[in-house]
This record gives structure tokens, C-alpha cells and sequence, in this order.
């Protein structure tokens, strides 16, 4: 695989704030990646800082191998597609999308055709005359699009492009990339705080966190093996047990025996977590089955349709609820268990991950 | 709206209503009465309801005067717009903690007195006055015959006066304008391959015509109407249509016919506002 984008060591201050702290990544060609994170993380700054828009007080930035850290944004090979879309409102769509054509000298009726045809590509055909503000959310999104890709970009950059959507739209908009980007064999890299976004749609996915890259890995890795305590919170629920390691290099949580996990190269004596995710946990009523690793009653339960997910207590505190979500496999509401349910828990070796931060 | 609101509105709105109604709207329709009068004695006018004055004031020579009025008009409008903008992008693109002080330093001027500023005009452009001095300094620094240019009493002079005295009319709707358009347009013109020229040609210059249109009403209104800076500034020959009515109703003594050509001053101002508006509606028509 060759390379389309690296960056190394980037940092950016804004003014008191640090936005990144040496962040370096390399991110494949045709490859769609994802920078996700909470807001203020640096997802945005660093997409700009790739984008040119943005300048870092050090690191270097290569696009194709090609060092562009004195290249100003109008002669980068990236577009961006803005999170407010930032279609020239004074122009029709048609335009718009000539326009990074156009001021690049290419004529007149060449730019409309190309422009045309990528209106093509994303379904906007016959769109070309009307102004933006005619368009609503998903097409003015589509349009975005267009005027990015009909520059043949080398790598697309795409800020929160979904966040403005209705959640209907959203899915479908996030399968129309998938394809897309298939289509165009061009590398997307796109910025998100949504999760289920960044997962259902990219190979791989940066978790940042206040100007820190914690994690990059493809979507399922991340999900079943986060790297520290931050991914695995951030990406869907997880349940948390304190846990030290022991002489045997197994860990072992606190206040519940039955709760270990095999840690691989913490030293012992170590204070670490064992995470567990709720859809990995196994439910049965108390008796009948044999004791599982945890027993406890159901407090409450959240109904979502889907599944239901369990909170039972283990033990008095805030910190003795365990979430256990089970598929609504049978259709009849009442065999699921009710709050006062005695329960007894349990889930295989394996799904226990240790976080040693 | 609370309870009690209205009608203290309504009572908040009658004062300013019969000021404008008793110093304004009054003394205009008592000017307009008189515009259609005529000239008896010394302070004497009978309203006759007649055209006369109209007519005289289509006189070539008063058309003529009128016309170069609105010519200064225009040209001190082209050149504010000129100066302005860059300035007033200059203000928007300036870093944050900068934007008050630099539009402070637009502002400024409005809190000196027009006559003084006029004055210190004068002391700039007269003919052993500083732009003198500082080009005498240059050309014997490099050894050049230099003779004072005469500035002062042209129309040069006077253009240069209005253009300084009207600057921040147009630099302040121009910011505002400027200030409110979105930053990430800007950014996705670069983004698509455009360099700084372009961008302000093709993105920021067309958005900015709203502030253009009211910025350029703002110093052409006021300009076509001036009277203080051509008397001060002008020579024999640049008196502006302003200095005609004054002279109507002071050394003339020639009330009706002062009016008239006030009225007509207005008409043609009302031609102006009339295209704006024609400019501002084209855009929502589109």
C-alpha cells in the first residue's frame, strides 16, 4: 500500500489551549479513515492543518510523499467538504461545482461538462441551474460533494459532513459515501464525533482525545480491544471493574472474585480495569444454572426495542451496577426478566479485556 | 408583549412623532409652499402657484452647476469605495484583539468638529502647507528643481475633502458587511484552488454589495449636498449645488427660488435611494 497522507509530530496551540500535542499518522491510499473524538479533541484543527487551512507551529504534513508544509491550501491536491457546506450563495449549483475548475484556468464548457457529471455522480443530474438556496440539507450536502470531488482530489477531507442532517438522512447519506468513495477510489478522511458513524463507515479510525491520537485500528478491533480506558468508553458502553494483577499474571477485580481476565505483559501488583461490553454478558435467573461470575438483582430495565438493557446490582455503591444488554430474541415482552429478578451473570474468558490505563 | 407595554409604546412613540412632524415634516412643506411662490420686496413672497422658479432653476447654468455636483458626488463616492474596502477587509481579516482599536481609528475623525478638520485640511494643502513641504524635502534630497503645487481652491481639493470627510460612511457598512459573511466560503474558495485575488473578486466582492450600495448611498447623499468643504476647499469655479441655494437665501435674498432648487437637490436624491432599492430587490427576485 502507498502512503497518502502523513503527518509527523504535528502540534497547535491557540493561544493558552493546546489543540494537538504530537500527533503523528499515516493514512493509506484509497483507504477511509476516520478521525474521531469528542469536541475540542483537535479532530477539526488537525483536518485543516492537512487542508492547509490551518498552519502547525511544528511538525510536517506529506501528501503523496510530497512535503507541502509551505504549500498554501490552493495548491494542495485535497478538498474539503465544510461541515456548513459553504456553497457560494450568489452562484447556481452548476457554478458552484465548476468553480475549483474554473480558477484553475480550465474553459468554460469543459468545467460545465465535468461539472454536470459530477452532479451525476451524486445523484443531483438536472440540478445545475437552481441556487443554493433552493437546495435542502441532503442535496446542498450532495452538491459539497461534487465541488469537491470534480477536482479529482488525491484525498477528500470531509468535516462532520453529516452532523447537519436528520438521523433518517444521515443513514442514508452514510451508505451513499461507503459507495461513493468505493466508486472514486479516492482516500476520504473524514471527521467525526459520532461514533456509530465512524465505525459503520471507515476501515480504520483515530480516537483523539485532547490533542492525542489514543487509538488507531479498524472498526472491530477498536470495539473488542480498545487500547485504554478512554477508547473503550468512548466507543459504545462498557462495564468497568478495578482490578490488580496477581503473582500468576492474572487479573483480578476487587470486590467480586468472579471477575478475572488474563493481563499480558502488566508487571504484577499493577492497578488496572477489566472491561467487559454489556451485549457480551449472559444473563439466567438465580438457581437451575450453575453460579455464574457475578450474581445480583435487576434494578432496572430500558426497554429499546431491539434489545433491553439490564441494570443489575452486584453490590451497594455507585459502582456495583453492572449493564448487561440481551437481544429481544422472543417476541413476548413478558418472559423477560422484571426488576427483582434474582440473576446470576456470566460471559466466556475471552470477552474480559484488561486496560492497564 | 407584558401587559402595560403597549400603551406606553404608543405614548413613548408620540413624542419623537411630533418633533419630526414640528421640526421636520413643517418647515419642508412651508420650504415646498414657498419653492412655488414669488418675490415681492425685501421679505415679502406671494405664493402664486407658480412654476417660475422651477424653470429658472432648468437653466444650463444651474443644470450645469447641479450636474458637476453630482459628477464630485460620484467621483468622491468611487474613490471612498476604492479606499474603503480595502480597509475594511483589512479590519475583518485583522486578528480579533486588533478590530476594536482599528475601527476606533475609522471612527475617530467624528469626534472633531467638520470645520476644524476642514481647517486642518487647509494647513495640509495650502501652498506652503505639509504635502508642500514633504515633497520640497524629496525632490532637494534628491537634487530636483521643485516648484509648490497650488491644491488649495481646486476641485482637487474639494474631492479630496469630501473623500476624507465621508471615508468612514462607507468603511463601517463595509465592515458590517464583511464581518457577517461566513469565513468558511472564504476557505473552501482557497480550498478549490483560488488565490487571494480571486477570492476577492469572485467570492467576497459580490457578497459585499449589500454594504457597497448602502455604504455608497451613504457618501453620495451627504456629498451631493455639501456645503461647508466646497467653500472652504473650492476655488471661484467648484461650488456645488449647496453654495447656489445658500447664496439664494442669504445674499440673493431669494427665498422661493432657493426652494426650488432645494426641492430639486431632493428630487435628485430620491432618484438615488430609488436605485438602491431597485438593487436590493433584484437579488431576492432572482
Amino acid at each position: 500500500m502507498t502512503e497518502a497522507v502523513r503527518v509527523g509530530g504535528i502540534c497547535k496551540r491557540f493561544g493558552a489551549v493546546t489543540a494537538l500535542a504530537e500527533v503523528s499518522l499515516r493514512i493509506e491510499a484509497g483507504e477511509f479513515f476516520a478521525l474521531l473524538g469528542p469536541s475540542g479533541c483537535g479532530k477539526s484543527t488537525l483536518l485543516r492543518i492537512m487542508a492547509g487551512l490551518e498552519h502547525p507551529d511544528q511538525g510536517s504534513v506529506f501528501i503523496d510523499g510530497i512535503d507541502v508544509g509551505r504549500t498554501p491550501a490552493n495548491r494542495r491536491p485535497v478538498n474539503m467538504v465544510f461541515q456548513s457546506y459553504a456553497l457560494f450563495p450568489h452562484m447556481s449549483v452548476r457554478s458552484n461545482v465548476a468553480y475549483g475548475l474554473r480558477v484553475t484556468g480550465t474553459g468554460r464548457a469543459e468545467a460545465h461538462e465535468r461539472a454536470e457529471a459530477a452532479l451525476g455522480l451524486v445523484r443531483l443530474t438536472g440540478y445545475g441551474e437552481r441556487m443554493p438556496h433552493q437546495l435542502s440539507g441532503g442535496e446542498s450536502q450532495r452538491v459539497a460533494l461534487a465541488r469537491a470531488l470534480v477536482k479529482r482530489p488525491r484525498v477528500l477531507l470531509l468535516d462532520e459532513p453529516l452532523s447537519a442532517l436528520d438521523a433518517r438522512l444521515r443513514d442514508e447519506m452514510r451508505l451513499e459515501l461507503v459507495t461513493l468513495q468505493k466508486t472514486v477510489g479516492i482516500t476520504f478522511i473524514i471527521v467525526t464525533h459520532d461514533q456509530e458513524e465512524a465505525l459503520s463507515m471507515a476501515d480504520r479510525v483515530a480516537v483523539m482525545e485532547t490533542g492525542r491520537i489514543r487509538q488507531v485500528a479498524p472498526p472491530a478491533e477498536l470495539y473488542e480491544a480498545p487500547a485504554d480506558r478512554f477508547v473503550a468508553t468512548f466507543i459504545g458502553q462498557v462495564n468497568l471493574f478495578p482490578a490488580t494483577i496477581g503473582a500468576d499474571g492474572t487479573a483480578q477485580a476487587h470486590p467480586f472474585p468472579g471477575v478475572t481476565a488474563r493481563a499480558r505483559g502488566i508487571g504484577a501488583g499493577r492497578q488496572v480495569w477489566i472491561a467487559v461490553r454489556p451485549e457480551k454478558i449472559t444473563m439466567a435467573p438465580r438457581g437451575g444454572v450453575p453460579a455464574g461470575r457475578l450474581s445480583g438483582v435487576v434494578e432496572e430495565v430500558v426497554y429499546r426495542g431491539d434489545l433491553s438493557v439490564y441494570l443489575v446490582r452486584c453490590m451497594a455503591g455507585p459502582d456495583g451496577l453492572v449493564r448487561v444488554s440481551r437481544a429481544n430474541a422472543a417476541r413476548t415482552a413478558d418472559r423477560l426478566p422484571g426488576p427483582g429478578t434474582e440473576v446470576v451473570l456470566d460471559w466466556a474468558e475471552d470477552c474480559a479485556v484488561v486496560l492497564a490505563s | 408583549m407584558k401587559p402595560g407595554t403597549g400603551p406606553l409604546l404608543r405614548v413613548a412613540g408620540v413624542v419623537p412623532g411630533l418633533w419630526l412632524a414640528g421640526f421636520f415634516l413643517l418647515p419642508l412643506a412651508f420650504v415646498w409652499i414657498l419653492s412655488f411662490g414669488e418675490k415681492q420686496g425685501l421679505v415679502a413672497v406671494d405664493i402664486v402657484w407658480t412654476a417660475d422658479n422651477y424653470l429658472r432653476a432648468l437653466d444650463p447654468l444651474y443644470l450645469g452647476i447641479l450636474a458637476k455636483s453630482l459628477w464630485i458626488a460620484a467621483l468622491t463616492t468611487v474613490i471612498c469605495l476604492a479606499t474603503g474596502l480595502p480597509v475594511a477587509l483589512g479590519i475583518v481579516f485583522a486578528p480579533p484583539r486588533w478590530r476594536p482599536l482599528l475601527l476606533l481609528l475609522v471612527i475617530l475623525p467624528f469626534w472633531t468638529n467638520l470645520l476644524i478638520r476642514t481647517y486642518a485640511l487647509i494647513a495640509v494643502l495650502r501652498t506652503r502647507g505639509h504635502v508642500n513641504a514633504t515633497l520640497g524635502w524629496a525632490s532637494e534630497l534628491f537634487g530636483l528643481p521643485f516648484e509648490p503645487l497650488s491644491l488649495l481652491y481646486t476641485n482637487t481639493a474639494v474631492v479630496a475633502g469630501l473623500v476624507y470627510v465621508h471615508l468612514p460612511f462607507m468603511v463601517l457598512p463595509l465592515y458590517a458587511t464583511l464581518h457577517r459573511l461566513d469565513r468558511s466560503l472564504v476557505e473552501a474558495a482557497a480550498d478549490l484552488g483560488a488565490g487571494h485575488l480571486r477570492v476577492c473578486i469572485t467570492i467576497i466582492l459580490p457578497l459585499a454589495v449589500p454594504g457597497i450600495v448602502s455604504g455608497s448611498l451613504l457618501v453620495f447623499v451627504p456629498a451631493l449636498g455639501s456645503y461647508l468643504t466646497p467653500d472652504l476647499l473650492g476655488g471661484p469655479d467648484s461650488q456645488m449645488i449647496a453654495n447656489v441655494i445658500e447664496r439664494q437665501f442669504k445674499s440673493a435674498n431669494d427665498w422661493p427660488f432657493g426652494s426650488a432648487l432645494s426641492f430639486l437637490l431632493m428630487y435628485v436624491t430620491f432618484g438615488a435611494l430609488a436605485l438602491r432599492s431597485l438593487s436590493v430587490r433584484r437579488p431576492a427576485a432572482r
